[in-house]
């Protein structure tokens, strides 16, 4: 009887544990937000695409794996080779485009992917040359954006000493929102009086391997719906960038609301490599 | 032996001395106990010590007011003691030798040896440093006018001032007052230097000795009591340290060099520090000569060390001092620095006479011109010409064409990727001598290996020729393979010519005596090719050129690969071209200054004058006999001097030029034959570059282009080779007499 009782609890004790376990599948994918942390688009060449060794007079070819890691979409994705002697190696089409590349997903969690062939040939070398090596590059221009969203704390009574609404952060860290360009810092300034204001400092910064180019404001910071005026302002540092949003504020007590922006932006990349053509 | 008169002096000079120490409050306790203890017998009675040092009897008088009171009952101390002090007082500035109220203990009784002390006159030791200085500063200039000249004297007298130093320091502080023996030093010093040259002056040695002797000197005039000895130390450092720059910077150099640049150790070994040393520790009384003198310090610390700071000296390549090496290293070190400065006007001299002129030149382009002018001046009396002769003259100007147009002179490094093409003599082992009876011909063939490498695979005739040459006597030899002349494709030859000699000489007599065989071979149609490398970059904003510059330079251009690439062959044609200007910013400043001449900067961009420059170079121990023709390939589209390239003669000449006649058309070949090794074939102006290459699309992800030219040179090549001498012998022929002998009788045979 005892024994029994005892197999019966442990069966229950199982059934409990295994309905307490969640479906790490679909459920956590859905809920994963990809714009977060940093990723942008990566080049790799395909084993031997080219080979290691060239012969004079052959043919060849380049095959570049071009993955979009960002989780933004890519447009106008051009992608060079650059450098090569063209007495030593003729490319057909040094210059390739990809219209639109796809970010990571919920329907694409890997990101885009593509693969562009750059096809070749070798030169003849002349009869005392025993080899040659040229080094060449692969550059990658694109362009990209960044939607930026958070949950603000305003407080058009700075002085109110009592409130029992939010507390006012005035300095916010980002890990990323998903690009190679990252809205790093959000500082928030209130400026009380008659007509309280609040100004936001957004902290842009490069934290791909390439290079930002020029960054536009696709969608102006926006706050409680209201539009925001925005203006970047350089700073000495290099591949770094403030945008600075101000906005009037209504009077009355503390308040959370939604702070959002929509930038675009030009990014390039490159990546050495090397083709050796010997007898 | 000494005389008793002397000692008396030298007593009296002591008793002095021991008088002002005594004044001065100098006696330990121990002392002072010690005195106690004499005076306490002495006033029982103790006779003194048989001790020619032993203190007198007479005068009880106390060193010092306390031990006065020693000596008296209490009861007329105080008294005494106003009036021993009176009497101290009074005694101060007596002569040493009268005899004083004052019987003082000598040193051996205070505990202090005699043999510690030496009283030196401060005004003999101030006059004695004076004569020093001025031998310093003599020594000093000789030095560095005769350093070239005689490697030896520099040696010696770096050691010689040395010791003039150290004299100078401990002088010195003998003229302050100092006192206390010197010899302990010298000893030191002496054997210090004595272990340098035993030892090789190898330089941890070198640096080990010379810190262990300071220390010990230290020790030394520690023990002298001398108040100052730590700063007789450090002043000793100085000579120590003159001394050492002379043979631990080249040491440096080598050593240390990538860390310590060259022109810094050059700057340091070139100044006169003895000079500056002989003028600070000279101190003349009359004022005169003193502003003489201050005069002397800046004038040299503003032209000998300042003036030179803003030049670019430039590097040199030294090694490590080594003791017989001293002198050779000294000896080799003004080989290298006569090869970065072959005979120049002192620098010195030059910084001199600018500063005198007094005039709104800027200073360094007066010395660099003054420096050029000497180096030229230099050249053309190493040549025979004798100063001031037209031919004299027209030197200077060929010297000063040349240094103007090496400016212009492309370069060319050698690619390794490439087989050049080989053309020499090797010697092949054969007797010295050839022996024949008179009246014969002499039966030999000389030998010599023919070896010709020829990988471009196009065919070139190569043709020799033999000689043979007696002092100023030269007669044809005779060429003994089937044919004078060999093809050379592809495969390499390797061939033995033979050479006789004729019958005769040019007097017509059996060929006798030692001559050389001259072999020569030419070969003809050799073809070279040489590439070079550009970047097209259209039009590019600072950012981008700050971004992408450093990048292509890493990617292709390592090394020196932005000048011209050729095989190393007897003969190549060098060419370059470069933007005359081109925008950067401070961020690029060290990538341009790799680049003395725009010449070789690999940039181009959209618009903009292209200098060109097309140039011969013999890099062979042979000589080019004839230039067949030389083209420019890959420059279609380019616009020269307002025309299409390939349409003058700047890119493309199939003229035969001949190098040994010359002029060459258009004055555009500077040719000399001081310049033997190297004459430009063309200089133009490129303003104009192909659609494609004008401005390459960024925004196509096309951010340059890379292009390679090539220059291809036809020319022949002359080698020659001479041989050891060898000797035709002609055995004459021995006369042997003949004897006549009766006839023999009739019937009678003989045998």
């Amino acid at each position: 009887m005892k024994k029994k009782l005892f197999v019966l609890f442990v069966l229950l004790t199982l059934l409990f544990s295994l309905s307490g376990c969640k479906r790490s599948g679909d459920e956590s994918l859905a809920n994963y937000n990809f714009k977060q942390g940093y990723g942008e688009v990566k080049i790799s060449l395909l084993p031997n695409t080219p080979p290691e060794k060239i012969y004079p007079g052959s043919d060849f070819k380049i095959i570049a794996q071009i993955e979009n890691l960002g989780a933004y979409d890519t447009t106008e994705l051009k992608v060079g080779v650059n450098g090569l002697d063209k007495n030593y190696f003729i490319l057909e089409n040094s210059v390739q485009n990809i219209p639109l590349l796809e970010g990571r997903s919920l329907l694409a969690p890997s990101g885009g992917k593509n693969y562009l062939e750059f096809s070749g040939k070798a030169q003849k070398l002349k009869s005392n040359v025993l080899e040659y090596r040229g080094k060449y590059f692969i550059v990658l221009k694109y362009k990209s954006t960044l939607d930026f969203a958070d949950t603000v704390c305003l407080n058009p009574n700075f002085y109110e000493v009592y409130d029992a609404g939010c507390k006012v952060e005035s300095k916010k860290t980002y890990s990323g929102q998903g690009g190679p360009l990252a809205i790093t810092e959000l500082e928030e300034i209130i400026i009380p009086g008659d007509t309280p204001s609040v100004e936001f400092r957004f902290t842009l910064e490069n934290r791909g391997q390439g290079k930002t180019g020029k960054i536009t404001l696709t969608t102006p910071g926006k706050m409680s719906g209201k539009e925001l005026t925005c203006n970047f302002k350089t700073t000495e540092e290099e591949q770094k960038t403030m945008l600075v949003c101000k906005g009037a504020l209504e009077k009355g007590n503390s308040y959370t609301t939604t702070l959002t922006a929509g930038l675009s932006y030009d990014y390039s990349y490159q990546e050495e490599h090397e083709l050796v053509m010997m007898r | 032996m000494v005389s008793r008169e002397e000692k008396e002096r030298r007593r009296a000079l002591e008793k002095a001395e021991l008088e002002k120490r005594v004044l001065a409050g100098d006696f330990t306790k121990e002392q002072s106990k010690r005195l106690e203890e004499i005076w306490d017998k002495e006033k029982r009675g103790i006779s003194a010590q048989a001790n020619p040092n032993s203190m007198q009897s007479k005068e009880k008088e106390s060193p010092s007011s306390g031990n006065s009171k020693n000596n008296q009952s209490p009861e007329t101390q105080s008294a005494d003691n106003s009036s021993n002090d009176n009497n101290n007082s009074n005694n101060k500035n007596n002569n040493s030798n009268s005899s004083s109220p004052l019987q003082l203990p000598s040193f051996g009784n205070l505990g202090v040896s005699s043999r510690n002390r030496s009283f030196v006159d401060p005004l003999k030791a101030q006059k004695t440093l004076n004569v020093v200085a001025i031998i310093i500063i003599f020594l000093a200039l000789a030095k560095y006018f005769l350093r070239v000249a005689v490697p030896l004297f520099n040696t010696l007298s770096s050691f010689l001032l040395f010791f003039l130093g150290v004299y100078a320091v401990l002088l010195y502080y003998q003229k302050e007052g100092a006192t206390g023996k010197t010899w302990g030093a010298w000893v030191i010093v002496s054997a210090a230097l004595i272990i340098l040259f035993i030892f090789r002056g190898q330089p941890q040695l070198t640096l080990i000795t010379m810190v262990t002797a300071g220390i010990l000197v230290f020790i030394w005039v520690s023990k002298q009591q001398v108040g100052e000895s730590a700063g007789v130390l450090a002043v000793l450092i100085i000579p120590a340290l003159i001394f050492a720059l002379d043979f631990l910077l080249p040491y440096a150099s080598v050593n240390f060099g990538q860390w310590i640049p060259q022109y810094f150790l050059l700057f340091f070994y070139t100044i006169p520090w003895w000079l500056l040393f002989g003028l600070i520790v000279f101190q003349p009384e009359s004022t005169t000569w003193n502003l003489v003198r201050v005069i002397a310090i800046i004038g040299f610390i503003i032209i000998g060390v300042v003036l030179p700071l803003s030049e670019d000296l430039g590097g040199y390549a030294a090694f490590l001092p080594g003791a017989e090496e001293y002198v050779k290293a000294q000896e080799k070190f003004t080989e290298v620095a006569e090869k970065f400065q072959p005979k120049t006007e002192r620098r010195l001299v030059s910084q001199l006479a600018c500063a005198l002129q007094f005039t709104t030149i800027d200073q360094t382009i007066c010395i660099k011109e003054r420096q050029a002018e000497s180096g030229y001046a230099s050249i053309c009396k190493q040549e025979g010409f004798v100063i001031n002769s037209p031919e004299y003259e027209q030197c200077i100007i060929r010297e000063r064409q040349k240094a103007a147009s090496k400016e212009l002179m492309a370069e060319s490094i050698i690619d390794q990727k490439r087989e050049p093409v080989k053309l020499e003599f090797r010697p092949v082992t054969y007797p010295s001598s050839n022996r024949r009876k008179a009246g014969e011909l002499p039966q030999m063939e000389y030998p010599l290996s023919l070896i010709v490498e020829n990988p471009t695979g196009e065919k070139i005739t190569v043709g020799v020729s033999c000689k043979l040459k007696r002092g100023e006597e030269i007669i044809a030899g005779i060429i003994t393979n089937k044919q004078p002349f060999f093809e050379v494709g592809e495969n390499p030859l390797f061939a033995t010519i033979t050479c006789s000699p004729p019958k005769t000489d040019i007097y017509n007599n059996p060929i006798q005596g030692r001559y050389q065989f001259i072999f020569e071979a030419e070969a003809k149609h050799i073809k070279t090719t040489t590439t070079l490398k550009r970047v097209f970059i259209g039009e590019k904003d600072i950012k981008w050129k700050e971004e992408w510059f450093p990048k292509i330079m890493q990617a292709h251009f390592s090394g020196k690969s932005y000048l011209s690439e050729a095989p190393d062959d007897p003969a190549r044609i060098n060419f370059a071209f470069g933007m005359e200007s081109i925008t950067t910013s401070s961020k690029l400043n060290s990538l341009r200054d790799q680049f003395s001449r725009s010449l070789d900067f690999p940039f181009i961009e959209k618009s903009g004058d292209i200098p060109l420059s097309v140039t011969l170079e013999n890099v062979g121990k042979g000589k080019i006999t004839k230039v067949n023709g030389y083209t420019l390939t890959d420059f279609s589209g380019f616009g020269c001097d307002t025309a299409p390239c390939s349409d003058t003669k700047c890119i493309a000449n199939t003229a035969v030029l001949d190098p040994l006649i010359g002029p060459w058309e258009n004055e555009k070949l500077i040719y000399s034959r001081y310049l033997e090794k190297e004459a430009t074939l063309a200089l133009c102006r490129i303003n104009k570059l192909p659609s494609e290459l004008e401005n390459p699309q960024s925004e196509e992800a096309v951010e340059y282009i890379l292009r390679s030219f090539e220059a291809a040179l036809d020319y022949d090549y002359s080698i020659r080779q001479e041989t050891p001498e060898f000797d035709f012998i002609i055995d004459q022929p021995t006369v042997v007499a003949q004897t006549t002998s009766a006839p023999a009788e009739s019937g009678t045979e003989t045998s």
